[in-house]
């Protein structure tokens, strides 16, 4: 059993428990090819697909901003059994149904991809252009990617590209420790951005970093802020265990990371500033003698 | 991820970035607030506003609250880093757009930003730097920025922005605040100024140091004034008010009506 797996099986409870509660679920599968997942989409994915800031005016839907409550949470584990490759989960309300409800998670389950109609995407923008602020929801985004050969380090890469937004047209994520606030611009929502275009944007751009992920599997939650705050505190506890995780790499390379305090109010920093110095002596003194041996 | 200061430069190279500056008690705030608002009706929208001012008059003078400032920001990014507290400083500076966009005041044509007070004791140049940065990142969705500063234009470029390209320079009829006009003149160059004369009247006018040239004058305004008592936003002055015209000449005899 990997470090992760007990939280893997703890947030698949906690959606179960939701749907359980009464909790609307929509399921939708992406495709399992890279291209596949990428053709269907309605906006671009790639570096510099994202314009970078999206202010309020222009923003469609914000998502965990910090008074509605926000989490994000990135788990790993060796056993691609234990995840359902390719499915993404919504529970709570979809991006489409803020401004208008007549593209849901829904249609793509039962039509098996979603391509608004114009009619959809002339409702879309004039909903857009109406509307004076955003639609705030609280927001948990929940990425679970499983690999046979998948290592910590993988992990610890891959954790910081969970929240890739500047790589999603429309997109724009902030992120601070375990919380994740993003907004999806008027633009992308009348190109028909939902949860089901994110979640194949982010399947595609963590396959395309790490082809060691076999199966990955994403739920996003919507619903309300009780709900946030129970896989908040999962999420903190899984961010200890991966600091302790980094922490005890870096011990058995050699160093203890565990400082207390940093380099500017050391009191030993004079001490380490004389050790650099006396490095820079010794690289210099390599480097000529590595020069004079070439010569 | 850090920015090279051409990277920076370029993002808000094009976008009219404008600071009020002048003696304290000039009237700077309210200048400030009656310009944000011809910008903004005259199309200059998205306007980004910050308040430079510790104790936040802009932020009231338009009828806003700003529970967060940026000054709140920096204090955190500081306090984390030294104390070691749960982020490393790398976490802190790359969550510092986080916190600055959570410190924005955003509405449909304009987001406001308060600079505050800062508490931390000290210089920090490179803390300030990376805030720079974060904010070249923000401003650069904006049309334009509009800067109610201190006195002078140094503490524009070390807390908000090193890419000011307009300044307007308040003096009313008092020695000092020529003095401070004289000490921003020697920091700016000269094709960047506006210099506005408030509450001054033609007599007042007369005794000003040779050389200097204003761009216009605006009356003093009961209406004004009843306004900043009962605290209430300038924003709803009426369209025919005296002080407001007078802004709204002076724009366009400067060709900054439509910017």
């Amino acid at each position: 059993m990997d470090v992760f797996d007990p939280y893997i099986i703890k947030c698949t409870n906690k959606i179960d428990e939701m749907v359980a509660d009464g909790k609307k679920i929509r399921v939708v599968m992406a495709p399992p090819s890279l291209d596949e997942i990428r053709g269907g989409l309605p906006i671009a994915v790639g570096p510099a697909a994202s314009q970078g800031v999206i202010l309020r005016s222009d923003t469609f839907v914000e998502l965990g901003n910090p008074e509605a409550g926000s989490c994000s949470i990135f788990l790993y584990t060796s056993q691609p059994s234990l995840l359902c490759n390719g499915r993404i989960t919504l529970l709570g309300p979809d991006i489409s149904d803020s401004g208008i409800s007549n593209l849901t998670f829904d249609e793509v389950v039962t039509s098996g991809g979603l391509h608004s109609s114009d009619q959809d995407l002339e409702l879309l923008e004039k909903a857009s252009h109406r509307a004076p602020a955003a639609k705030s929801f609280p927001f948990a985004q929940i990425i679970m990617v499983a690999g046979k050969n998948l290592s910590e380090n993988d992990y610890e890469i891959l954790k910081t590209n969970q929240i890739i937004g500047d790589l999603i047209e429309g997109y724009m994520v902030r992120s601070f420790t375990q919380n994740i606030w993003s907004r999806v611009s008027r633009e992308a929502a009348a190109k028909g951005f939902t949860f089901e275009t994110l979640g194949k944007a982010l399947m595609a751009l963590l396959k395309s970093a790490n082809p060691k992920i076999e199966a990955i599997e994403i739920a996003f939650v919507t619903t309300n802020k009780h709900d946030i705050d129970i896989l908040e505190e999962y999420a903190r506890q899984i961010q200890k265990i991966s600091k302790e995780i980094v922490k005890e790499n870096w011990k058995i390379k050699g160093y203890d990371i565990e400082c207390a305090s940093d380099c500017a109010s050391c009191d030993d920093k004079p001490v380490c500033d004389t050790i650099r110095d006396v490095l820079k002596e010794k690289m210099k003194e390599a480097r000529k003698l590595k020069n004079h041996k070439q010569k | 991820m850090t920015m090279s200061g051409n990277e920076s430069a370029k993002l808000t190279a094009n976008i009219p970035i404008i600071s009020v500056c002048g003696k304290g008690g000039v009237g700077k705030t309210v200048f400030s607030a009656l310009l944000g608002r011809i910008l903004i009706e005259n199309g200059l929208s998205p306007l980004l506003m910050v308040d430079a001012d510790p104790v936040g008059g802009l932020v009231s003078a338009i009828g806003e609250k700003a529970v967060k400032t940026l000054s709140g920001v920096r204090d955190m990014f500081i306090s984390e880093t030294r104390n070691g507290g749960k982020l490393s400083a790398k976490e802190a500076a790359d969550h510092l757009d986080y916190f600055i966009l959570n410190a924005l005041v955003e509405r449909k044509d304009f987001s406001m930003l308060a600079m505050g007070r800062t508490t931390e004791k000290g210089c920090f140049c490179s803390a300030n730097k990376l805030l720079r940065q974060a904010m070249d990142k923000i401003i650069s969705a904006y049309a334009g920025v509009l800067i109610d500063a201190e006195a002078g234009i140094e503490q524009i470029n070390r807390d908000v922005t090193s890419q000011v390209n307009r300044v307007f320079v308040i003096i009313d009829a008092s020695q000092r605040s020529i003095d401070t006009l004289n000490a921003i003149a020697g920091m700016v160059d000269p094709s960047q100024i506006t210099i506005i004369a408030n509450r001054i009247t033609t007599e007042d006018l007369l005794n000003l140091p040779t050389g200097i040239k204003v761009a216009g004058v605006i009356p003093a305004n009961e209406t004004v004034r009843q306004f900043d008592r009962e605290g209430r936003s300038l924003w709803q002055l009426p369209d025919d008010n005296e002080a407001f015209m007078a802004v709204k000449n002076i724009m366009k005899s400067i060709n900054l009506s439509n910017p």
